[in-house]
């Protein structure tokens, strides 16, 4: 991988590959995909030769893509192409593997979208692809892009998700859709339980944030999904940092994949600044407060409401710390994994559309979301993993915007705090503050702190007494505890249950 | 007891079964397949959408049968194929001949039978509109909706088989989406036909009508569970006793096996006719409100999915269903053809109507009772929604004044009210200020339904001593009046003695209990006084009672009270 840690731009391809535009006529298409094919016996699918392209601004058009999806592309606002799908529609579109480092955001979903459409438009079929991708929101968003790029077309999109009843889903996938984006584990549910249901005609996988889907638990649900599509398909990887299990799937499931690079090794865009603060653990909330006062003064010169993104270690500090917050009347609403579907969307929905401008949550909402107007990321506590402090910076200061990324650092976190200076290889900069100013909040702080603790013990116990009151609050209506207790049910049995419907075939 | 489901394991030996040709319809030998122009009829949802609008904004039309008399037909998408009144026979709607020959031979067999009638249900039913009415026992109308849910059946179950034969044969990557759709042949579950009954005994005639329709009078029926089924449901020799002075109507309802809880699914494969098979695999469901509701969710279960795909659903003796316990038809109403919790079938080959969740105008219902009721009535506008229209029953009454056997003076108060809402507070208003102090010694009252008042009362909950105790004091004029519900009377029968008057509180649901209550009563050679307050929505228990031209002019009439007498 290289260590260019500047805005450049790699191809690796086959050498023989023609970086030539490769525009519309499928017959040259097919030329080079056999090129491509023979090529690739001579090189090994790992080694790969690197290539500068040209700084070209190509259209979608002149990039092979057909008349109707350029179209789709011109409604969605898509004018020029991302340098992602730039570099990834040729080769797509040419039949080729794909594994491709980019971030969200930048694109992605429009340099597999679109090959894979234009491959549906050419052979219509049902069950046609299928795209993985770690969190619930992401497969919402995923789907949307898909939507609204195949409106015109009269594609079905299913999503299939935990958090929601199987029968809706099953419904869903009995129309048959075009396209499903899915989370592993609800996926494999489905194959395992739903009679009728088979991905044996698949032609497309898409892994997003592939190497998330191999660092959690989804290891297991991947390989029995890998099992029962067909062998005879077309692979597209796509993940913001590449890890070794990559390597090892890449090897597992693509054919001659060529490699797409935009500019990976931890890139931070220029347009964000980053800074710690360093506090001691007694008044962090304090300094939190004391924080977003600060930064609700800023004028950026924008009317609405500035959002900030707060990155808390475990989902019930993320519940107590949007309860003292909202005690001290800031807007802010709360997102973790033990919350529901529904709510997560709600809670996601409501900071999207500023009506609550503060969102605290926990690293489920590090990766993939793109809201572009964030201001700010706070990282009240410091990030376990090097490579999660960047996916969490990389919220804000999206889309060319500017951006402000927080970390706080405690007496007990330096060497965490290190190892993540280390690893983005810069020193990062002191944020002023003046600490009297905190001391001054500290009294209000642990009042609020106080109540919003008692709040959550007064739900627990509601909860323990078996009344259907899960009260977060966030958004008006409450949550049955019945449909927490179904979700548990569903995680409980998601994992060990292969069933003979999967050992059959 | 009802039936025990298990979770059945692999069924090895339907598979092979089924994979062979069902001989028990060998070929549908007419093109006009009303059949398949019930299910495979494709309309647009909001075509279907309209048919779930208030019923006074759709086409409606008036007919006269000659034998059933009045009907009303509700328009569906699209007109019917054949017009109202004209005949159509078995064959004509496509049945098999074999169940044509058994369905004319038991015509034939039954005795007194009015063949015009039964075959003016035959031509409404076979046409799959949602019918409720109230045909007459000579019409014989349960054999014509147990041949018509026969025929459906046995067509579903041949398709099912062919294409899945069919399927058979294609790879599954070679599929077409062409053969995906013309393999969707199913709901979300394999029962598609359930029928509401009140009795045992009931369930027992209506597997004994299946019985001879499947396999005629020549062949050994070939029937899994014969013989647990006879013990269960055949009669329990239960007899009321000869002694007493009831009438005949109350022997039949009420003698036999009468037990009200049951549920037991039908399956038909080849040259079989399972009883107690596992619901999952049964393509008809017979039980009692209280059978089923017991299972849809509660204590008992939560399988609401059983009845999610429902194409036929019968309420056989709705007015026997209204004395149990009309909620329980509300509720499974309510459940009918609604999403699944679960889906059992094979996804691919679910219709898209069920996807698309436009099951409901895709059920044909139909609601047969003794008498016209508000509750039925109400029950179809709300839940027939079939694409072929809506059939009412407005057969003729003539009252049943005649049958009263005492002169009485008949003391009719009118209470009037702006809406049905309101129509119980207004009544127990009235009541209390109008009536109750009015009211003599020895009076009677009726109440349709259970309610609360301190006087003695005959309820169907009272224990039997409580009652004997209750009837003596009211006998001996310690107790100034008696409180009867009408289920008491439905249930027991008993004769209340030392009545002079009588107030219906409201007017009963069945009305031969009008005239039945009246003739107990006897103020020893003096009218007795029968006081009826109504209101404008008592329309239908009015005509019941009166006849409807009487009922009418009553209604029409704007005095405040009106006397009726006769001698």
């Amino acid at each position: 991988m290289s260590d260019s840690s500047d805005e450049e731009v790699l191809v690796k391809t086959a050498p023989t590959q023609p970086s030539k535009s490769r525009v519309k006529k499928k017959k040259e298409q097919n030329e080079n995909v056999k090129n491509g094919a023979k090529n690739d016996e001579e090189s090994d699918s790992g080694e790969d030769v690197g290539k500068e392209v040209e700084e070209d601004t190509k259209s979608f058009a002149e990039l092979g893509v057909t008349e109707i999806l350029v179209e789709a592309c011109e409604r969605l606002g898509w004018k020029e192409p991302s340098k992602i799908q730039r570099l990834s529609l040729p080769a797509a579109l040419s039949g080729r593997d794909i594994i491709g480092l980019a971030e969200t955001g930048s694109g992605k979903t429009g340099a597999f979208a679109l090959p894979i459409l234009q491959s549906l438009l050419e052979h219509p079929q049902k069950l046609f692809s299928l795209i993985l991708t770690p969190t619930r929101e992401l497969a919402f968003q995923i789907a949307k892009q898909f939507e609204d790029l195949g409106t015109r077309i009269g594609l079905l999109v299913a999503v299939i998700v935990g958090g929601v009843d199987m029968t809706t889903q099953a419904i869903a996938l009995a129309k048959l859709p075009h396209i499903i984006v899915a989370t592993p584990g609800r996926l494999v549910d489905h194959l395992e339980n739903t009679k009728g249901f088979s991905l044996r005609a698949l032609k497309f996988l898409v892994m997003d944030e592939a190497d998330r889907i191999l660092n959690m638990d989804f290891e297991v649900d991947l390989d029995k999904i890998l099992k029962v599509i067909p062998r005879e398909r077309r692979t597209y990887l796509f993940s913001a940092t590449m890890t070794k299990k990559v390597q090892k799937l890449e090897r597992a499931s693509l054919r001659d994949p060529v490699r797409v690079e935009v500019n990976s090794r931890y890139k931070t865009v220029d347009t964000l600044v980053q800074q710690y603060i360093f506090v001691p653990q007694k008044y962090k909330e304090s300094y939190l407060v004391y924080l977003l006062n600060e930064l609700a003064g800023k004028t950026t010169g924008i009317d609405r409401p500035k959002l900030a993104i707060i990155f808390v270690a475990t989902c019930l500090s993320v519940d107590t710390i949007a309860r003292m917050l909202r005690q001290l009347g800031m807007a802010a609403v709360s997102l973790h994994g033990q919350m529901t579907q529904q709510k997560r969307l709600g809670a996601l929905n409501a900071f999207t559309t500023g009506s609550r401008n503060i969102l605290v949550c926990t690293d489920v909402a590090s990766r993939g979301l793109d809201i572009p107007e964030v201001n700010y990321v706070l990282n009240y506590d410091v990030p376990g993993q090097a490579k999660d402090y960047v996916h969490r910076v990389g919220r804000t200061a999206r889309a060319g915007r500017s951006g402000l990324a927080i970390t706080f650092v405690t007496q007990y976190e330096v060497a965490e705090y290190q190892r993540i200076e280390a690893h983005i290889g810069k020193k990062l900069t002191d944020y002023p503050c003046v600490a009297d100013d905190v001391m001054h909040l500290v009294e209000r702080t642990n009042e609020a702190m106080k109540a919003a603790r008692e709040e959550l013990k007064e739900i627990e116990e509601r909860k323990k007494r078996g009344k259907r009151t899960y009260d977060d609050s966030d958004t008006e209506e409450k949550a049955g505890g019945r449909f927490k207790k179904r979700l548990k049910n569903q995680n409980q049995k998601g994992g060990p249950k292969i069933k003979d419907k999967l050992a059959k075939r | 007891m009802p039936p025990k489901r298990k979770k059945a394991g692999p069924p090895k030996e339907e598979i092979a079964n089924e994979s062979e040709e069902d001989s028990l319809a060998k070929r549908v030998h007419k093109d006009p397949n009303l059949w398949k122009d019930f299910i495979d009829a494709h309309f647009a949802a909001d075509r279907l959408s309209t048919l779930t609008l208030p019923k006074t904004s759709r086409t409606t039309s008036k007919y006269k049968l000659p034998s059933l008399g009045d009907i009303v037909h509700f328009k569906g998408c699209d007109e019917l194929e054949t017009p109202i009144g004209k005949t159509i026979r078995p064959e004509d709607a496509g049945w098999s001949d074999r169940l044509t020959l058994n369905y004319r031979r038991l015509l034939e067999q039954s005795s007194d039978i009015d063949e015009n009638a039964n075959s003016e249900i035959f031509s409404l039913l076979s046409q799959y509109v949602d019918f409720t009415g109230n045909p007459s026992a000579s019409s014989n109308y349960r054999l014509c909706y147990v041949g018509h849910l026969l025929n459906h059946v046995i067509k579903t179950r041949n398709l099912i088989l062919q294409n899945k034969k069919k399927l058979e044969e294609i790879d599954e990557i070679n599929l077409d989406d062409a053969t995906l759709q013309s393999t969707r042949d199913q709901g979300f579950v394999r029962p598609c036909v359930l029928v509401l009954l009140p009795f045992r005994k009931d369930a027992f005639e209506v597997v004994n009508i299946m019985e001879s329709l499947v396999f005629g009078g020549g062949e050994k029926p070939n029937v899994a569970n014969r013989k647990r089924f006879k013990d269960e449901f055949g009669d329990t020799g239960y007899r009321v006793s000869g002694a007493r002075l009831v009438e005949e109507t109350f022997r039949d309802t009420m003698e036999g096996n009468v037990d009200d809880c049951f549920r037991m699914g039908v399956a038909i494969s080849k040259k079989e006719l399972k009883l107690y098979s596992p619901f999952s695999k049964s393509d008809i469901i017979l039980c009692s409100p209280l059978g089923l509701r017991m299972i849809l969710n509660g204590d008992q279960g939560d399988e609401s999915q059983f009845i999610s795909s429902i194409q036929i659903v019968v309420a056989d003796k709705c007015d026997v269903l209204l004395q149990q316990n009309w909620e329980h038809v509300i509720t499974i109403f309510k459940w009918l053809n609604k999403k699944p919790k679960q889906i059992e079938a094979d996804i691919r080959r679910v219709r898209t109507l069920y996807l698309d969740g436009t099951a409901a105008h895709y059920c044909q219902t139909l609601l047969f009772g003794d008498y016209q009721h508000e509750q039925f009535t109400s029950l179809s506008l709300k839940h027939s929604l079939s694409h072929c229209g809506l059939v009412l029953h407005y057969p003729t009454v003539e009252g049943v004044l005649d049958k009263v056997n005492i002169p009485i003076c008949q003391e009719l108060h009118r209470i009037n009210v702006k809406n049905a809402e309101e129509s119980s507070d207004a009544r127990f208003q009235y009541f209390k200020d109008k009536l109750l102090g009015k009211l003599e010694m020895h009076t009677m009252i009726f109440i349709p339904s259970r309610n609360v008042e301190s006087f003695v009362q005959c309820h169907e909950y009272a224990p039997d001593n409580k009652i004997s105790r209750a009837r003596d004091l009211f006998y001996h004029g310690k107790k100034k009046l008696l409180l009867v519900t009408e289920r008491f009377h439905f249930f027991k029968r008993f004769h209340l003695r030392g009545a002079k008057n009588i107030l219906f509180y409201q007017l009963p649901n069945d009305p031969s209990f009008y005239a039945n209550m009246i003739n107990m009563c006897s103020s020893d050679g003096m009218r007795v006084k029968a006081i009826l307050p109504f209101s404008q929505f008592d329309r239908l228990r009015l005509s019941n009672v009166f006849g409807k031209q009487m009922a009418a002019g009553i209604l029409k009439s704007e005095k405040q009270i009106q006397a009726i007498v006769s001698e």
